[in-house]
């Protein structure tokens, strides 16, 4: 094996095949079914409402690096806009307001992580019943009633540009971009990465190689109810209402993303490039049929479908590589013993 | 792995199997049961040749492997172990019933002197009794061959006995059996004739009569090794680590001992003796209910954050479970433990980290295709090493190492050996668990013993030698300086 | 010898289906007495009503869990399963309700054909499978009825007898809802079959060196979640009359598998029972409806599941440590010992 020295000098990780692939075929499909597709003007105002499930997503990545799963992103989003207008209610100041919504979603978060650690419990089991608790609380919080006097300065948070004119920046696109970076570099290049890869990848031998592994899934939980709480400030503004349903489902779909983009659901491995990559293809996929006046329905179907051949498809190859493997070595054990 | 074996098994014979580590015994029952192919010649049982398309084919062969880890349902009673892989071919008259199952199985357990009851819930017994249920699953398929694995490794005395009177029993109604052991005394009580291997080749074959364990111990290990004493002054630097009365629960029983400076301690003894369990309990992974480690400052450790901190490292048995993250690339494994070596302020730094990395990779001799290689497609030697350099960038004073060479070639091991004496004579200090009696005696300075979570004795000097090691393993004799 | 055989494991889990029994039988007590109302026949029969869909899922989803596998798409299998059946009635109103039932258990077996088939040789890992199946189904609900919802009047007087009337005093709904619980148990309990599947989720790698054939039981087992998804459809058709291509079966997975984890059965495979599952089912119905009546707010529900599901599971986590720390104590200790 000499390819050591010689590789080449952009080689495209093969996890982000599949994403991309889906990405580029969306996006012509796209254009083919309304000039307007690939108007930058229309795709960044059409995409605020991805922005709130990219965050998600790209907290849960770490969290599904780690080996765990967090299914309650989506009812921590909901209790803290809860939290958030109920506080506007009162009347609090919306700032105030906003950061109590941050900071719920922390403390939620946290007893996420609380829970399965000091129990011991499987993250799954967990999250899906705080899942319902957290939304409980939503239910309980808010009731029936809809919050929705929010004012001004405060709603539209995504029709806010960045940098104005023609076609501009959207606020909530350039938080995604932000956060992308910035989830980046930490799992690349910041010590945490490393020890939430290796966490994900063998919890023992982390252990035993002197990691507080425990702290590290805490903190990934940690984060992950941080940004949902921050979730819950864009989605409020952006909706201009709070009711309790709001996020209802949002977690199926963040950990849609999360997979699609290569992450191992069973942890030890996964990209953040491949999460935001993801997301532009399920953003692609599900803009171009509703040109097509696609269902919701369907196309979440659709990308269920991509989903099972993203995994598929890679597992499909090397089932027969490795038969061709077997055989080859079969074939060559058998002619050993017959020349014995 | 094995070379030029011829084995002959007599029908009705009770015939063990010994060897050192690493001799191939396992890996000769193995292919005699079926499940490993060969690259050349010929397994004949009973006039038929032994290859097999597909595991129900092994089973029906009339053949069983029994490991030492049982292969149960632990959520399943033990009637339903055995019954479930019950084939339809079988009760080609009747359909299958529950209460002739239930019979039946009972008739085997009770010929076995097992007294527990058949919807006892697999997890809920002993080892020796999940034998049991192991034993009664093959025995269910018209056994001809048993294949026993090292049975006792786990078994307290009474349930030795108990398993031995089964297999007499079993042998009685025509089953011929091959016994692999470690433990010499019981493999001369149970058998009827012995081979020895010895790396991976057949010594001879005695039959019990002319045989006794002084003569087996000098025919599994045939060599003379010297080097207990040469050059092999331990350091003047005092004492380093002292463990007092140590007690962990099951497997470590009020153990005792000194390591000095530069010293290289073995630790020996048979599988089962609690010699993982005390680097362990030592390095903090396990709980102790009982004594204290010392190290030379007089301060105590009791976590392993503890002793990483005062500059203990452990590298594990398996290193597979506790050792690698065998789906990370080398360069990762090499530097988790060295973050705070090549990072700064919790920000990582590639450069320091690829430095390290081939530092230790050259240093160690480390052979890969390149460094983002990931560590399950290395070898085992050189899997080894990584599980070993990783710990060896900082200055560790005291290295525990658990089975330095298990499953790895000569040219690593030799290597690792190199590596581990080196540092030795530079100030480390060195606790070495190893099942290799040559590895043992060429790399420590004094080997301790254990038996039965004790100490058995500690051997210095000209004490030191295999057979002695053996002996005091085995509790044949007190030689050597008891504590 | 006979000291270690404790067959405790399995009177603990007797005792744990009875702790739940006693649970809702303290929810009953509880209930009643603040409300007099809640133990009305006519109260009483809602509840079973609307745990009885729960029951027939949720007895396939035990076996599922039960192989270490989780089947995300039985609300969307139910939808399909009964968008297919009532499309067929309302187009053919005279076809006999045997065959309408057919078709919706043939629909959802389809379903569950396709995530035993992805898991078993596409090896692809159940949560994701089934995350993807629970989509494409529903999509499928969608294409298949065109966005048009299922009437009551489209749907045969057959099939809504189904839920208020049998020749006994109970529903079919109850009946059907009563056999998959006793047809799983049958299963998990008397046959072969069933054992294999436990043994699959108790030790995976066991069973495929015991000759056990892995893959087509996973199938079977993801089939039969299916099927009984299938009958689901046909129940909550019969119950609510009005099949709507986005809200039939939405959320189920959830209660379903809340019902499961309550009931006892553990989410790594390897135990659990239909019986308990049951009455996972029961002390949700019981909770959600006594709730109701007593007069706190509904919103409180989903509360009051999620802190259940944490109950549950951490009492079993801390009676199985437990258990498993003596047990190796003692046998350690006897080693030593000697």
């Amino acid at each position: 094996m000499t390819s050591a020295k010689k590789t080449r000098r952009f080689a495209l990780p093969s996890h982000l095949t599949g994403p991309l692939l889906i990405l580029i075929i969306a996006m012509i499909y796209g254009s083919l079914g309304s000039e307007y597709f690939l108007d930058p003007a229309s795709i960044i105002f059409n995409t605020g409402r991805y922005i709130e499930i990219g965050l998600l997503a790209l907290a849960l990545t770490f969290v599904i690096i780690n080996g765990d799963i967090d299914l309650s992103v989506a009812s921590i989003l909901a209790a803290s806009a809860a939290v958030m207008a109920k506080l506007f209610a009162a009347g609090t100041p919306i700032l105030w307001c906003a950061l109590a919504a941050v900071f719920t979603g922390f403390i939620l978060g946290m007893i996420n992580g609380l829970i399965v650690i000091k129990f011991g419990l499987p993250s799954l089991v967990v999250t899906l019943a705080t899942l319902a608790l957290y939304r409980g609380l939503t239910q309980v919080l808010l009731e029936d009633s809809v919050v929705a006097d929010y004012p001004e300065s405060f709603v539209g948070f995504d029709q806010r540009l960045v940098i104005g004119g023609y076609p501009g920046f959207p606020a909530p696109l350039a938080v995604f971009i932000v956060a992308s970076i910035i989830f980046y570099f930490i799992l690349r290049k910041a010590n945490y990465g490393l020890l939430n890869v290796m966490t994900g990848s063998n919890a023992s031998s982390t252990k035993f190689s002197g990691i507080n592994v425990n702290s590290v899934r805490l903190s990934a939980f940690a984060l992950s109810g941080l940004v949902s709480g921050i979730c819950a400030v864009m989605i409020t503004s952006r909706l201009g209402s709070t009711i309790s349903n709001v996020g209802l489902g949002l977690e199926l779909l963040a950990i849609t993303v999360v997979v699609l983009g290569g992450t191992d659901i069973f942890g030890g491995r996964g990209t953040i490039s491949g999460t935001v990559v993801a997301l532009l293809a399920i953003m692609a996929v599900r803009e171009s049929l509703v040109i097509q006046d696609i269902n919701g329905q369907v196309q979440d179907g659709a990308i269920g479908l991509l989903l099972i051949l993203t995994v598929l498809v890679p597992r499909i190859r090397s089932a027969i590589v490795d038969n061709r493997n077997r055989k080859k070595r079969f074939n060559e054990a058998q002619s050993q013993i017959a020349n014995h | 792995m094995l070379h030029n074996i011829n084995f002959e098994l007599k029908q009705g014979e009770i015939h063990a199997v010994v060897g050192e580590n690493g001799a191939g015994k396992s890996t000769l029952v193995k292919i005699i049961a079926g499940l490993v192919p060969v690259d050349a010649g010929q397994v004949v049982f009973e006039s038929t040749d032994r290859t097999f398309a597909n595991i129900r084919e092994i089973q029906n062969s009339g053949v069983a492997l029994i490991h030492q880890e049982p292969r149960l349902f632990p959520d399943l009673t033990v009637l339903e172990n055995v019954s479930v892989d019950r084939q339809v071919k079988e009760d080609k008259k009747k359909r299958f019933s529950w209460s002739a199952a239930e019979e039946e199985t009972r008739r085997l357990l009770d010929d076995l002197g097992c007294s527990f009851s058949v919807h006892s819930p697999v997890k809920a017994l002993s080892v020796a009794d999940q034998q049991m249920v192991d034993m009664v699953s093959a025995l269910r398929k018209r056994l001809k061959l048993l294949i026993v694995d090292e049975p006792t490794a786990s078994l307290t005395p009474t349930e030795v006995d108990r398993l031995f009177i089964t297999l007499r029993k079993l042998n009685a109604q025509g089953v011929t059996i091959i016994f692999i052991g470690h433990r010499l005394e019981e493999v001369l009580e149970i058998s009827d004739r012995i081979t020895i291997l010895k790396d991976g080749e057949l010594v001879t074959v005695k039959s019990k009569s002319e045989t006794n364990e002084d003569e087996l111990i000098r025919l599994m290990v045939g060599r003379n090794i010297d080097g207990t004493s040469e050059g092999k002054e331990i350091g003047k630097g005092g004492v380093v680590l002292r463990v007092e009365n140590l007690i962990s629960p099951g497997f470590v029983a009020d153990v005792s001992f000194e390591v000095n400076r530069g010293e290289i301690l073995g630790i020996g003894g048979l599988v089962g003796a609690g010699r993982s369990e005390l680097l362990e309990t030592i390095f903090g992974l396990r709980k102790r209910t009982g004594g204290r480690v010392v190290l030379n400052q007089g301060e105590e450790i009791t976590t392993v954050h503890q002793a990483i901190d005062a500059k203990v490292a452990l590298v594990p048995e398996d290193r597979a479970h506790n050792g690698l993250a065998l789906n990370r690339s080398i360069n990762e494994n090499l530097v988790i433990t060295n973050l705070s070596l090549t990072s700064r302020r919790s920000w990582r730094n590639f450069k320091r980290e690829r430095v390290l990395g081939g530092e230790l990779i050259e240093k160690f001799r480390v052979k890969l295709s390149f460094a983002s290689q990931l560590v399950r497609e290395l070898s085992g030697g050189n899997q080894q090493k990584v599980s070993l350099a990783k710990w060896l960038k900082r200055n560790v004073d005291i290295l525990l190492i658990d089975e330095p060479s298990r499953g790895v070639d000569v040219g690593s091991k030799f290597e690792i050996h190199h590596f581990l004496k080196d540092s030795a004579r530079n100030g480390m200090s060195v606790v070495m668990v190893s099942s290799d009696m040559r590895e043992l005696i060429e790399l420590s300075h004094r080997i301790l013993v254990m038996r039965n979570g004790h100490v058995a004795g500690i051997l210095t000097g000209s004490e030191v030698s295999e057979e002695a090691v053996l002996r005091l393993a085995s509790g044949l004799t007190t030689s050597g300086k008891t504590r | 010898m006979a000291k270690n055989s404790i067959s405790g494991v399995s009177v603990l889990l007797k005792k744990r289906e009875f702790g739940i029994f006693i649970f809702i039988v303290l929810l009953l007590v509880i209930f009643g007495s603040l409300e007099p109302r809640f133990f009305r026949a006519d109260n009483l029969n809602a509840i079973l009503s609307s745990v009885g869909i729960l029951m027939v899922v949720g007895a396939g989803q035990t076996l599922v869990i039960v192989t270490r596998n989780i089947d995300l798409s039985v609300g969307s299998t139910l939808g399909f399963s009964a968008m297919v059946m009532g499309m067929v009635a309302r187009e053919n109103p005279d076809f006999p309700l045997v065959g309408l039932i057919l078709i919706a258990l043939v629909a959802g077996g389809v379903c569950g054909l396709i995530n035993g088939l992805l898991v078993s040789y596409g090896k692809i890992p159940s949560i994701i499978a089934t995350l993807g199946t629970l989509a494409i189904f529903r999509g499928a609900v969608f294409l298949v009825s065109d966005n048009v919802q299922i009437d009551p009047n489209d749907v045969p007087q057959a099939v809504i007898n189904l839920a208020t009337t049998s020749p006994i005093r109970i529903s079919w709904l109850l009946i059907f809802a009563i056999v998959s619980i006793l047809l799983v148990h049958y299963i998990s309990s008397k046959t072969l079959l069933g054992k294999r599947i436990y043994a699959i989720g108790s030790n995976p790698e066991g069973a495929v060196s015991r000759g056990l054939s892995f893959d087509r039981i996973t199938i079977l087992v993801f089939v039969s979640v299916g099927v009984l998804a299938g009958l689901g459809g046909v129940l909550y058709t019969a119950r609510y009359a009005t099949i709507n291509p986005a809200d039939v079966g939405r959320g189920l997975e959830f209660d379903v598998i809340s019902a499961v984890v309550i009931g006892g059965t553990n989410i790594f495979g390897g135990s659990g029972t239909a019986f308990g599952t049951a009455l996972g089912c029961i002390l949700i119905g019981v909770l959600s409806n006594g709730l109701t009546v007593v007069g706190v707010s509904p919103f409180w529900k989903a509360c009051a599941t999620g802190l259940l599901i944490l109950a549950a599971v951490a009492i079993d986590n801390f009676v199985r440590r437990k258990q498993e720390e003596r047990f190796l104590l003692e046998i350690r200790n006897q080693r030593t010992a000697e």
